[in-house]
């Protein structure tokens, strides 16, 4: 084995090892009882295993879980389609106007989102006294939300990943006499096909991960997982165990998906880089 | 004429026409203008002034801003770099535009496979285009933009992905499928030999102007300037200032009528100089003495750039040995054209008759 080899096997060694320290210590205080839990260092091994905060906070998540199930996959789908139309609309456009959409795009992105939490909920409470349906504290009004908040990110992903598309594809199933949307459905989406999956991961996972939204548009912890995980923060102390066992549950469920669909993940970044999937 | 924001004009009061069923060869060198052409007719551009006429119909005008989209203009074309959807098997591919047109789709099939056995590709219509080899895939994409039957068919540089030997049968291919389906062509090219192999007349296009349109011999032969016959003809000509006294060009002794005193530039194709180490008769307009100065054997022939005098040519010699740096050889020049030192158009050519 060559030098370099081994010390580059060394440093991502290393690297791993910091990212799983989290996973590890919450697995560890998930496993422990309360006593232990608070008695001992994060990162000590359990004295005894103990699987009853684990079974009980298991059937707890249960609702939360898949609450946040239904609002999430629907989420990553509408955000990374309505996200692929943008993005052929600017590549198919690629003047001013589409260059000046891209930018806003972007900025759009930066836009912290404890800045937008008012404006949100008088949007939804508005459109909620238009239309007369109730958003507010329902899964459809947080799914909503959501894919209102990361549109904009899945727009910026799917620009990226479409500009790997030849333009010699588009112009030629313009002169084969396809119309845009024909083109979009036929060629332009089975190409995308590792920009769409890494796309739609992504926003998945950020929206398994997103406390505030949440947090503004429902009351109570069911709705949605990360609320749950907060609910073990009680005002007279924290229950650490049962706190660290739901944020590992919470986090199982991207990870079975990443691990899924990992490889198109990959893949679809690799493309970026190479400029190319052909 | 079209021009790109902010000022690049890449084609410049371009005025031609195709007959119908007449096989077309745009060529150029790259930049000249010539894909930019291509799209225009093909729709994917719009020209900035001018008008395209279709069968008599207007179908891109500049000044109105008007353009037909390509799907409503019945063209078939077959991209540089065959554009195959990758993510369709072949028959789909070919199948794509008659899809498009709502065909019924057992005509849709009947189509696709006569289409195929035309053109000896019948067995691969279950394979996806990155299993095709490139002279497979181009006779794919030839398919797909033939099955509609279009009215013209616009083809962009189409042998350049091929390698050398699968080149001269697709040339040889394209011509017989053009012929034989009579139907109307544009071929766009850089390469000279794709032109003469394929083109019933050829358009030479530089810096988005058109230099000269006609059949491939007059081109050859009667090039109306420099740059068009520096770009044709292989090995290329080679130009030589000289001066004129008294009707009479220096070192080649030729007389030419009604010249300006001054200098004028003689060109000469290596294939019309041969070089003899005897003198030759009769059948040339020129003849000079001069030494080598490299040889290039290529086998069958060779050719030796020649210096005599103020002139520096390259020649034709058909010795079976390599004739070394040195030797004394005559050249028999068998025609001069004679350009313009100014703007470089051709004045006249001297042949012997």
């Amino acid at each position: 084995m060559e030098s370099k080899e081994f010390i580059s096997i060394i440093v991502l060694s290393l690297l791993a090892l910091l990212w799983i320290f989290p996973l590890y210590t919450v697995l560890m205080g998930s496993l422990k009882s309360l006593d232990d839990v608070i008695g001992s260092p994060s990162f000590t091994p359990p004295r005894e295993v103990d699987l009853t905060t684990i079974l009980k906070v298991l059937s707890d998540m249960r609702e939360p879980l898949i609450n946040t199930l239904i609002v999430t996959i629907p989420v990553a789908l509408i955000a990374t389609f309505v996200g692929s139309l943008t993005a052929y609309a600017v590549y198919r456009r690629f003047d001013r106007v589409s260059d000046t959409t891209i930018v806003f795009i972007a900025i759009s992105t930066y836009i912290p989102y404890q800045v937008l939490l008012i404006p949100f909920i008088n949007i939804i409470k508005g459109v909620e006294g238009y239309l007369g349906l109730t958003l507010f504290d329902t899964l459809p009004g947080l799914a909503l939300g959501l894919a209102t908040y990361y549109t904009p990110m899945a727009s910026l992903l799917m620009t990226i990943f479409i500009t790997v598309i030849p333009r010699d594809y588009i112009e030629s199933a313009l002169v084969d006499g396809a119309g845009e949307f024909r083109i979009f459905r036929r060629v332009v989406l089975p190409l995308l096909g590792p920009g769409l999956v890494s796309t739609f991961i992504f926003i998945l996972i950020m929206s398994w991960n997103n406390f505030f939204i949440p947090l503004i548009l429902t009351r109570g912890y069911d709705k949605h997982v990360a609320l749950k995980i907060f609910s073990y923060v009680g005002q007279s102390g924290t229950l650490y165990n049962e706190m660290f066992a739901a944020a590992l549950i919470g986090s199982i469920p991207p990870l079975i998906l990443f691990i899924l669909l990992g490889r198109y993940f990959i893949r679809g970044l690799l493309a970026l880089g190479t400029g190319g999937v052909r | 004429m079209k021009v790109f924001p902010p000022s690049v004009v890449a084609l410049d009061n371009v005025t031609f026409s195709v007959r119908s069923g007449e096989f077309l060869v745009v060529l150029g060198p790259s930049g000249s203008g010539k894909t930019t052409l291509l799209r225009i007719i093909a729709g994917l551009e719009k020209p900035s002034r001018g008008r395209v006429v279709m069968d008599g119909v207007v179908v891109a005008d500049g000044e109105r801003g008007f353009s037909i989209p390509p799907q409503r203009r019945d063209v078939g074309m077959v991209f540089q770099t065959w554009a195959l959807y990758p993510n369709m098997r072949v028959f789909d591919n070919i199948a794509f535009p008659l899809e498009i047109k709502g065909v019924p789709r057992e005509e849709i099939r009947r189509r696709v496979v006569e289409v195929a056995r035309y053109l000896e590709i019948d067995d691969l219509l279950d394979r996806y285009p990155r299993q095709l080899s490139g002279g497979q895939q181009q006779r794919v994409a030839l398919a797909r933009a033939l099955i509609k039957n279009p009215k013209v068919l616009l083809l962009d540089e189409p042998f350049s992905n091929l390698d050398a030997r699968v080149r001269v049968t697709a040339r040889e291919f394209v011509k017989k499928v053009q012929r034989d389906l009579g139907i109307t062509t544009i071929l766009v090219t850089h390469d000279q030999a794709d032109a003469f192999a394929v083109g019933d007349r050829i358009l030479v296009i530089d810096k988005g102007r058109i230099q000269q349109i006609g059949d491939p011999s007059t081109l050859y032969n009667e090039p109306v300037n420099m740059f068009v016959a520096s770009f044709i003809g292989d090995p290329p000509m080679v130009f030589n200032e000289l001066r004129v006294e008294n009707n009479v060009v220096e070192t080649l002794n030729i007389r030419l009528e009604d010249l300006r005193e001054g200098t004028v530039v003689v060109g000469i194709r290596p294939d019309e100089a041969i070089a003899t180490l005897t003198p030759p008769g009769e059948g040339h307009v020129a003849l000079v003495k001069g030494v080598v100065e490299i040889s290039e054997y290529l086998g069958a022939r060779q050719y030796v750039v020649v210096k005599a005098g103020k002139l520096s040519l390259r020649a034709l010699a058909l010795t079976e040995k390599q004739l070394s740096k040195g030797t004394e050889v005559y050249v028999a020049i068998k025609k001069v054209h004679v350009f313009n030192a100014d703007d470089g158009r051709r004045l006249t050519s001297i042949t012997k008759t």
